[in-house]
């Protein structure tokens, strides 16, 4: 079974049956969580860095940016047993693609990256691997049994991270 | 006849011909959105002798997604309520849903996303329109970049299996991009096969400009640059945020000549996104519903 998040959505489980997805990042970057303490996993579809832009959608969906859409899968999380402050949390990204030709202003993927990097300092998390950047959108899946993430290419290829 | 890796053009243009043509008030209501101003009655004039579309605007309106309290009885407040743009969009849907909505084998995209993308990027659009230094309509905008890919339409059939090859050939290359892959297998590319079917459809010259030059907005005629580089960012706010035809997916040149036509920083492209994300939750179901 696989359950798909869009944009800004989260999920989470700790059914080995029900992987979790999310299909063509561009410049978003998912956040894979993996807790090998409750064998739960969680994922997050970050679209922007900061919910001061818009802190009305915050509500609606915090999954959108990364200073809310982490603490909101965390706290998914919690329900399922999990530290709420993801203590002992792998954490794996993957998205973030760059515009071809792009000047700062569309530098969003970088942006993406650093806003959730400082979001897990705060957190006390570090990122055990990421395949984020380039210029190709990626589809990402946690094969929630055996705790691997699969980045999936436009053009067909697969990469473990 | 220009024969292009065994492709003949007068068979491309023989595509164009077996495309579906415009209603006649899907026409004569882009032709209304691409003025400066429109006014209600004009409007409701063109909805009203189009019976399946005036009932889809009451069925749209008082969907679940537009919640209001008091269901909306008379055309006028419909039309009123949802917008030119949402009226527009809905006349497409009725009009030309095929050409929207099937897969695109060339693209090996899943169906409907064409019209998935040309909605995000229409709404991204009307957003961007409002960061404009010269004066456009917001509806304009809008419809221009609903009408910006239909050429992907055409094109596909000639891209069939030729996907794996163009991203392969683009990998490791930064200044190639899918534009020039399709043209060099095809002859010709989406934008032109796009401005061939809007003399198909009689579109209006802002649309037919947007469609032709969305990908290289600097050789648009100078009265057309501002649609044109409108239309050519809001395409990737679309693709930035995952609505994107497959295969092609990002892998288009940004030109960086934007900032002479719009006035946006960072968080004005932050702010774009989000407000073309909040839309298009809002009225994606309730104008998809009219494919069924």
């Amino acid at each position: 079974m696989k359950t798909t998040i869009g944009v800004g959505e989260y999920a989470s489980t700790k059914n080995p049956e029900e992987n979790i997805q999310t299909l063509g990042l561009g410049s978003c970057i998912a956040l894979c969580a993996l807790d090998p303490k409750t064998r739960s996993v969680g994922m997050v579809h970050v679209a922007l860095p900061d919910s001061m832009i818009n802190p009305k959608m915050s509500i609606d969906l915090p999954g959108y940016f990364a200073n809310t859409g982490i603490p909101a899968l965390f706290d998914e999380m919690a329900k399922l047993g999990c530290d709420r402050r993801g203590a002992g949390f792998i954490i794996k990204l993957a998205g973030g693609a760059h515009v071809l030709g792009s000047d700062t202003n569309f530098h969003i993927g970088k942006r993406n990256l650093k806003a959730i990097q400082e979001v897990l300092d705060i957190y006390g998390l570090k990122i055990s691997a990421m395949d984020v950047g380039g210029k190709c959108s990626r589809s990402v899946i946690i094969d929630t049994a055996s705790g691997k993430v699969v980045v999936t290419y436009a053009d067909r290829r697969k990469k473990q991270i | 006849v220009v024969q292009v890796l065994g492709i003949d053009s007068a068979e491309i243009l023989k595509a164009v011909e077996e495309v579906p043509v415009l209603s006649d008030s899907a026409s004569q209501l882009l032709m209304l959105a691409s003025r400066e101003d429109q006014s209600l009655l004009e409007l409701e004039k063109v909805v009203e002798k189009d019976v399946n579309l005036t009932s889809q605007i009451f069925k749209v309106v008082n969907s679940a997604a537009f919640g209001l309290m008091t269901p909306v009885k008379t055309l006028g407040r419909g039309i009123n309520y949802l917008g030119v743009r949402n009226v527009v969009g809905l006349a497409l849907q009725m009009s030309v849903g095929s050409v929207y909505n099937g897969r695109l084998m060339g693209y090996e995209s899943e169906p409907g996303e064409l019209w998935n993308h040309c909605l995000q990027t229409a709404i991204a659009a009307r957003e961007i329109a409002k960061c404009s230094k010269t004066k456009l309509n917001t509806d304009t905008a809008y419809a221009a970049g609903l009408l910006h890919d239909i050429g992907k339409a055409v094109i596909s059939q000639f891209l069939f299996g030729t996907a794996q090859d163009i991203l392969a050939s683009i990998e490791h290359t930064e200044s190639v991009d899918y534009l020039m892959k399709e043209e060099e297998i095809t002859g010709t590319n989406h934008s032109k096969l796009g401005f061939e079917l809007s003399k198909r459809w009689n579109l209006p010259q802002d649309f037919a400009q947007a469609i032709l030059h969305h990908h290289h907005p600097d050789q648009a005629p100078d009265e057309f640059k501002a649609i044109a580089y409108i239309v050519h960012l809001a395409d990737f706010v679309a693709m930035m945020v995952g609505s994107m035809t497959s295969s092609d997916a990002m892998l288009y040149q940004l030109d960086e000549g934007y900032r002479e036509y719009i006035d946006f920083d960072e968080l004005g492209l932050e702010r774009v996104m989000s407000e073309t994300c909040l839309e298009f939750r809002q009225i994606h179901d309730s104008l998809s519903s009219v494919r069924d």
